[in-house]
């Protein structure tokens, strides 16, 4: 339906809406957290509360 | 729902223009001290529970980053002129908390040798006190917002206490930098974070959000609500939303009798009190002064100088960003922790200070290239939408087919993981030709002329400063251990939101807006706090200074009063 291609707005039209809703909600909570973080080296990405270790050394998770 | 009572308050002794640091400072402790205190404050009162849509709000790209925080641009608007824009709006932030509410909570104290420039070099201005009339309130200050520091910088100023707090360690791409530094010789040293590395005051420890600019969700990092809301335990009375116009005085023009202010709802009310202390920042400050002209004062209050407005400081920062073929660990933390003062005591005048910073903010979040995906114009829409340029907002939409699972998961991961930053602060020459004036061409949402920001005019010392800071970072990126697959210079030279210098303080009452105490030397009951008072700033961030001019200036009031 188009969304996959729409500009995510929250106030745009139908397909801009589930684009910023739907799908940019998903993956904000996917790489917020350290699920999504972890695919991507980074087990405290910014908007997750993940404590004041994981920036001071990489060797635990390389 | 009872509407919020925004009337005046009755018998006040003190009227404090501005919620910031030193607004609110100044009113915990003059309320402490028994002193009736009201605060106008013109952004609101934000609730602490919606900090974490704030950050979510900062996180997703589709917002401009000025909603953060509510800002108003009919309420602040603004025009810039000058070689370089000033985008106002982006660098402060309005309401409760001032624009702590985004800062980023370093709080080095200045050196012995910001305070005197002219004499040491033959620039700028020396301030009409010294360190040693701080000190003792820098260590209060740094009590006050809960420092987490080291005495591990050789060439800090002296001090006696030790930081309320221990330093937060080093981050991993410090370690990277710091060998390489060590090769140079250049010495590196813990950065003073006012942000809690352990419970403070009642306020959590970090909890490592990442988002600290420009919002903390957690409130470990220090910001001015904690002693607006003191002031306010301590019996002061806050008034939010509430925008003063101009100040109005007695027949004789010597003494503040009101405060103009209106408040939602086009209300406009008159706060009356014994003694005035404006609190609004480097910009509103000046223009608060200036849009008080009377006949008694033609030029605006406290005017006499004819230096109202002039002398703007900003600190603009050069650096360099790159990737490295090795793993950097950025963006799991969002301060800084290392840097270095080396280089903030220049051997002559050929150029200013400047000091290092060492970044764990370097490249995109993951969070921003799974939304935005793409990482080209990665502001570039932020920017055009705050400068109008809608048509070119349209191109620089993200309408690309969005990529899902292990293709998305490749992008971020090859974006991310090997990056660095490296920035240098650098200290600029005071010049009258960077100013704030009054623009009658334009009004604000109160039929008020806008503040014109004329900004970017560059002495050739600070020219040579930001040449002198690429040639040392150059230096530190070539003896890092790793092979470097790219870099690129950056320069900031609008500066970071440190605006100051547009009320100066002074002995010679024909080049400077207030005294020693800052108070004015025009008016008996007029006192100006905030950085705006500092004839010269360093290459030090300015809150902690504000912070210790501002608990020196309500120990003036209260003795005074």
């Amino acid at each position: 339906m188009g969304a996959a291609r729409a500009y995510p707005d929250p106030d745009g039209s139908e397909v801009e809406r589930i684009r910023y809703y739907v799908i940019n909600s998903l993956l904000y909570a996917l790489y917020t957290t350290p699920t999504g973080g972890k695919l991507v080296d980074n087990p405290n990405p910014p908007g997750y509360p993940g404590g004041t270790t994981a920036y001071q050394d990489v060797s635990a998770d390389e | 729902m009872s509407e919020v009572d925004r009337t005046p308050e009755q018998d006040a002794d003190v009227c404090i223009v501005g919620a910031g640091p030193a607004g609110s400072l100044i009113a915990y402790k003059l309320a402490s001290w028994g002193h009736s205190v009201v605060v106008l404050e013109a952004g609101k009162q934000f609730e602490q529970s919606t900090r974490t849509e704030r950050m979510e709000r900062y996180l997703r790209p589709t917002h401009h980053q000025i909603t953060v925080w509510d800002m108003d641009m009919d309420r602040d608007r603004y025009t810039a002129s000058g070689p370089i824009t000033y985008p106002v709006n982006r660098l402060r932030a309005k309401g409760v908390g001032g624009s702590t509410l985004h800062w980023g909570g370093r709080v080095a104290r200045f050196h012995q040798k910001d305070f005197e420039m002219e004499s040491r070099y033959g620039r700028g201005k020396d301030w009409p006190i010294e360190y040693a009339d701080l000190k003792s309130y820098y260590a209060a200050a740094e009590t006050e917002f809960g420092v987490a520091g080291a005495d591990d910088n050789p060439f800090s100023p002296p001090r006696d206490e030790e930081y309320p707090m221990e330093a937060f360690p080093r981050s991993h791409s410090d370690s990277i930098f710091a060998q390489a530094c060590g090769e140079l010789d250049i010495t590196v040293h813990s950065v003073p974070n006012a942000r809690n590395s352990e419970a403070y005051d009642g306020r959590s420890q970090c909890v490592g959000y990442g988002t600290c600019q420009p919002v903390c969700p957690s409130g470990a990092k220090y910001d001015a609500t904690v002693h607006a809301g003191k002031a306010v335990e301590n019996g002061a009375r806050l008034i939010d939303q509430a925008v003063v116009q101009r100040l109005e005085h007695d027949n004789s023009g010597d003494r503040i009798t009101g405060a103009v202010y209106e408040t939602p709802g086009g209300k406009t009310h008159v706060q009356s009190a014994d003694e005035f202390v404006l609190a609004a920042g480097g910009i509103e400050n000046p223009r608060l002064l200036l849009l008080s002209e009377s006949p008694q004062h033609p030029d605006g209050l406290a005017n006499s100088s004819g230096v109202v407005g002039k002398y703007l400081m900003e600190h603009p920062y050069v650096g360099i960003a790159g990737r490295l073929d090795r793993r950097t660990a950025q963006q799991r933390i969002g301060f800084g922790t290392m840097e270095s003062y080396q280089f903030y005591e220049p051997d002559d005048n050929a150029r200013n200070s400047f000091k290092l910073q060492f970044n764990n903010k370097g490249g995109p979040k993951p969070v921003t290239l799974a939304l935005k995906q793409r990482e080209p114009l990665f502001n570039f829409r932020n920017v055009a939408t705050d400068t109008g340029l809608s048509s070119v907002v349209e191109l620089a939409k993200d309408s690309d087919s969005i990529r899902w699972g292990d293709e998305l998961r490749n992008l971020i991961a090859d974006a991310t993981g090997d990056r660095f930053a490296i920035l240098a602060e650098i200290e600029v020459v005071p010049q009258a030709e960077n100013r704030v004036t009054l623009n009658s061409s334009e009004t604000d949402a109160f039929g008020n002329p806008v503040p014109d920001v004329e900004w970017g005019h560059f002495s050739e010392s600070t020219e040579a400063t930001m040449s002198e800071a690429f040639d040392v970072m150059e230096d530190i990126v070539d003896e890092i251990d790793a092979s470097v697959r790219e870099r690129e210079r950056f320069k900031i030279r609008h500066g970071v939101g440190h605006s100051s210098g547009t009320t100066r303080m002074g002995t010679d009452e024909s080049e400077s807006v207030v005294d020693r105490n800052q108070r004015a030397h025009d008016l008996e009951n007029l006192s100006i706090a905030g950085a705006s008072t500092f004839p010269t700033i360093g290459a030090s961030q300015p809150t902690l200074t504000i912070a210790a001019t501002s608990l020196r200036l309500a120990e003036h009031i209260h003795s005074s009063n």
